[in-house]
């Protein structure tokens, strides 16, 4: 299958260019909603079988992104929202081609069992409900996994983009790695100012490091170990002792001077 | 006198009376002829090494006799004759062809004199002690022998100079490791001392023979030994040839000897030794050879320690391209090289240590070139380069050390200097130079762009009298080398000028751009900031900073309103007519501002770049002994060496303001530098965090 890489990096268009009628109302797709509420509540696929039947979102044997695109399209999740990026890692958990989201049928049905659906219907609201045990505490082993699994996802498509071997790219870079941030992060209450102070002041890509540690900040200052005003968050009992990278030092820093106030 | 006493019977007292002689008593009538008789007969046996047939009392009693009746001089004479004819025929005996004995011959010649002069000088010592002592026309008699003895040796040159080149024969065999007998020459040249011939006739050809001696013997040393024995050899030189002064050479000429030996041993040889030795000696600290060198080279007369503390300079210079510095001045500190330095004068340690360091500062190779050019085009263009020879000494160096890629460059330079001089020579017989007013003087470096550091070019409004030199020399320069393009830099001018103060005359040298304001006054005082701008065309920074010079310095010869230290938009300046100064000429030192900021945060930018991987490898070092270490612990080891001490942590601190204590890393280091460099090699899988404690660092073999 051809790298499609615009596809890939933003998952904004599906890989074949299908009929007028779909584009169309993928376009409509940030604007309308009615137009959304139509396509997936007429013809969503209710199994893994009937998905795996259809050559929208299934070619040569593989859910490719762009036909998880439109599978999502079809669910009602939208394009990289927590709940799509959830599903795409709950898909092909570990990060080998990005252009492949699910390798078989029994895949599918596995993953949609783990959730606990029977029918591909059920698996949004259950997306939904798991984004919200997540956004308690940013600290539950299934974010953990699918945090590392967004930096996996940030490299390959940095590596997609700049046409190298995804073992050659180290870092995420900015834009990209905020989206994908955005995607995950978006509950936690100093994201925001995270985000402002990256893009702003700091302004240098992530590296695995830096990712791994921001997420733990996130789960420590989301259950309260750090506290709200941040003092702490240096500390050996909160979890600190003084190893934050320099990011998060200036960032507590730029936070507590007022920055983005 | 007569005493009638005659005893009588009567016991009746006696009378004493004294009468005059009858007849006065008269010498007799041979007695000069006979007392001289008698005493020429002993005097020449003194002189014949008879023994003397009267008693010695009879003789002393005689010559009294003599000299009581008025038979002094004639005395006087007679002996000085008879001694003259003595010496003379004693030294006419030295007239051999034997050379072999000759100096034990003149010894005893004269050994013979000074006992029969004393011998004599016994005899006629009541001679010796009233004639003598009350006529100031005659000598002594020890004086008188001296004399004749002087006399009759000046009068046979040939002789004296045999006795000479004897004695410098004997000496220069000694010096060339044979035995000889020094009590023999202690007493021959005792003798010329003692006859005042030492000086003329023996010390000016002994010092030049010694000198030839040592000229020669250093070149052939030179070749033949390397450094260290050398100057061990020089020492053991200098160290015996006290030992000849002390043993048999008068004391008058220790310090000639001693300056001459320096001078033709050492002196001469300073460059060499310290182009051949120095750098291996500083190298494998051989300090002992190090403080000889130094004791030698301090020493009056060789006066080196200028040419000492160049090489260590340039050493340290070449050093800095080679090799670390790092280790360098630790090697510096340890070993006390400091203290070799320091032994006498403070002055060039200081310099030294100041040097070092900056250029411990800058700390390495990279830069050190582009700093070599810099310091070296500063010095070459304002003409404060202490020496030529040695700027060019070290460059030779250089070359030899870091290859001619390294140094064409600064060659270059001092081709163009040379060059330039040859210009500026021609320049003066041209016609052009007709042109130029009398009371201006012009003198121009003319430089190869590609040699010299970029200098950004400069615009100025340059008054009429330099636009005009400009245009001349220009016009001369073109008519010489066609087709060259000449671009002046008037920012690397420097200007004397003459100043009328009220008070005084003064010549003061100044940069061109102060030249520039300075000659302003000509046409007005009072000037505002924006007058001086805009007729100067001095860009604002700059212009402020030489106004700052002239106003603000340590020699103020303008005067600002209102008084201050910076100077401002809407200052006025005035010339100040009350300026005094104890100095003719007066320089006027600019202020630089070319070091800017941002040059500044380049080289520090790039300074940390380099130490990144000493700071990786600091890291790197500690992880590999201790494999899990946490943060702390792991930026204690690195700041202190040792254990590191308990972790009671200090109240949490800006960390980004604090600087740490120097320790394994020998540079001031922020804690956020150290753990960029952690993130870095956790990104570079040297290091990973503790999965159980992010605080935790694992290395990763």
């Amino acid at each position: 299958m051809p790298p499609r890489k615009r596809a890939a990096a933003t998952a904004k268009s599906p890989s074949k260019p299908a009929s007028k009628a779909q584009k169309k109302s993928r376009k409509g797709a940030e604007a309308a909603e009615p137009d959304v509420a139509v396509v997936s509540t007429g013809r969503g696929p209710r199994t893994a079988a009937e998905v795996w039947g259809n050559a929208e979102y299934v070619e040569d044997g593989v859910m490719g992104a762009a036909g998880f695109a439109k599978l999502c399209e079809a669910l009602e999740l939208k394009e990289m929202s927590f709940e799509a990026c959830f599903l795409n890692h709950l898909l092909s958990p570990t990060v080998d081609n990005i252009m492949v989201v699910c390798k078989t049928k029994a895949e599918l049905q596995r993953c949609m069992e783990g959730l606990g659906c029977s029918t591909l219907q059920e698996v949004p609201a259950k997306l939904r409900a798991r984004r919200q045990v997540i956004e308690n505490s940013f600290g539950t082993a299934d974010w953990n996994r699918f945090w590392k699994w967004l930096f996996e996802m940030g490299k390959a498509i940095q590596a997609l983009k700049v046409s190298a071997p995804s073992s050659s790219v180290r870092t995420v870079p900015l834009d990209e790695g905020l989206q994908l941030m955005d995607a995950s992060l978006g509950a936690w209450w100093l994201f925001p100012k995270l985000r402002q102070f990256s893009a702003s002041v700091h302004g240098q890509a992530f590296t695995k490091d830096l990712w791994l540690q921001i997420g733990r900040f996130a789960n420590l200052t989301a259950v309260g170990v750090v506290l709200r005003d941040l003092s702490n968050y240096d500390d050996d009992a909160a979890g600190g002792g003084n190893a934050w990278p320099c990011f998060i030092d200036e960032l507590v820093e730029w936070v507590q001077g007022g920055g983005g106030e | 006198m007569q005493q009638k006493a005659g005893p009588s019977a009567a016991g009746a007292p006696r009378k004493l009376t004294i009468k005059p002689l009858r007849t006065a008593p008269k010498l007799p009538a041979n007695f000069e002829q006979a007392t001289w008789a008698k005493l020429l007969d002993a005097v020449r046996a003194v002189h014949g090494k008879r023994a003397v047939n009267h008693s010695l009392e009879e003789l002393y009693r005689g010559v009294e006799d003599m000299c009581v009746q008025h038979m002094a001089a004639r005395t006087y004479d007679k002996l000085q004759a008879e001694c003259e004819a003595h010496v003379e025929a004693s030294i006419e005996a030295l007239q051999t062809p034997d050379t072999s004995a000759f100096l034990s011959l003149v010894h005893g010649c004269w050994s013979a004199h000074c006992e029969e002069m004393l011998t004599l000088r016994s005899i006629f010592l009541y001679l010796d002690r009233t004639y003598v002592m009350q006529s100031a026309a005659r000598r002594s008699l020890w004086e008188m022998g001296l004399h004749s003895f002087r006399a009759q040796l000046s009068a046979r040159p040939e002789l004296l100079a045999k006795l000479r080149d004897g004695v410098l024969a004997s000496i220069e065999r000694e010096r060339g490791g044979d035995q000889v007998e020094r009590s023999l020459l202690a007493e021959l040249l005792r003798m010329l001392y003692d006859l005042g011939l030492y000086q003329r006739h023996f010390e000016e050809q002994f010092l030049a023979a010694s000198s030839a001696y040592y000229l020669a013997e250093g070149a052939a040393e030179m070749n033949a030994r390397d450094v260290p024995s050398y100057l061990e050899h020089v020492a053991s030189r200098l160290s015996r040839e006290e030992a000849r002064v002390a043993h048999y050479l008068h004391g008058s000429s220790r310090k000639p000897l001693m300056a001459a030996v320096r001078q033709t041993l050492l002196a001469v040889h300073v460059r060499p030794l310290l182009e051949r030795g120095f750098a291996d000696l500083v190298q494998h600290a051989r300090l002992d050879d190090l403080r000889r060198m130094y004791s030698l080279f301090a020493q009056a007369r060789v006066n080196a320690l200028p040419e000492l503390r160049q090489a260590f300079a340039a050493h340290i210079k070449s050093v800095g391209g080679a090799m670390e510095l790092i280790s360098f001045k630790e090697k510096l500190d340890t070993e006390s090289f400091e203290q070799f330095i320091n032994i006498r004068q403070n002055r060039p340690a200081e310099l030294v240590a100041r040097f070092l360091d900056s250029k411990l500062r800058a700390g390495n190779k990279g830069s050190s070139e582009g700093e070599l050019e810099e310091d070296l085009s500063k010095r070459l263009l304002f003409d404060k380069s202490a020496s030529i020879d040695t700027e060019k000494a070290m460059i030779s160096k250089l070359k030899a050390e870091c290859g001619s890629a390294f140094t064409s460059k600064l060659e270059g330079m001092f081709k163009d200097i040379d060059l330039s001089q040859d210009v500026m020579a021609s320049f003066r017989t041209s016609p052009q130079a007709a042109k130029v007013s009398p009371s201006l003087e012009l003198s121009v470096h003319v430089l190869t762009q590609g040699y010299w550091p970029t200098y950004p070019p400069v615009e100025l409004k340059l008054p009429g009298e330099i636009l005009e030199l400009q245009e001349i020399f220009s016009t001369y320069y073109m008519s010489k080398h066609n087709g060259r393009r000449l671009q002046w830099h008037p920012c690397l001018g420097h200007c004397t000028l003459k100043a009328n103060f009220p008070l005084g005359k003064k010549e003061i040298s100044v940069s061109l751009l102060q030249t520039i304001v300075l000659l302003l006054f000509n046409d007005g005082d009072g000037l505002s900031y924006a007058h001086v701008l805009q007729a100067t065309g001095i860009e604002d920074r700059e212009l402020k900073v030489t106004l700052q010079s002239l106003a603000c310095g340590k020699v103020r010869v303008l005067r600002k309103e209102p008084k201050g230290r910076e100077v401002d938009g809407s200052d006025r300046f005035f010339l100040d007519a009350s300026f005094k100064h104890p100095l003719f000429r007066i320089k006027i030192n600019s202020i630089q501002t070319r070091e800017s900021e941002a040059e500044n945060e380049q080289t520090s930018e790039r300074v940390f770049q380099d130490r990144q991987y000493q700071i990786d490898a600091a890291i790197v070092r500690v992880m590999k002994a201790r494999k899990t270490l946490s943060h702390s612990l792991l930026m204690s080891e690195l700041f202190q060496q040792g254990p590191p001490p308990p972790p009671p942590r200090p109240p949490p601190p800006r960390l980004t303001s604090r600087r740490l204590p120097r320790g394994q890393l020998k540079f001031p280091l922020k804690p956020p530098d150290l753990k960029k460099r952690i993130e870095s090699l956790i990104d570079r899988e040297y290091l990973e965090r503790d999965p159980k404690s992010a605080s935790t660092y694992i290395y990763l073999a």
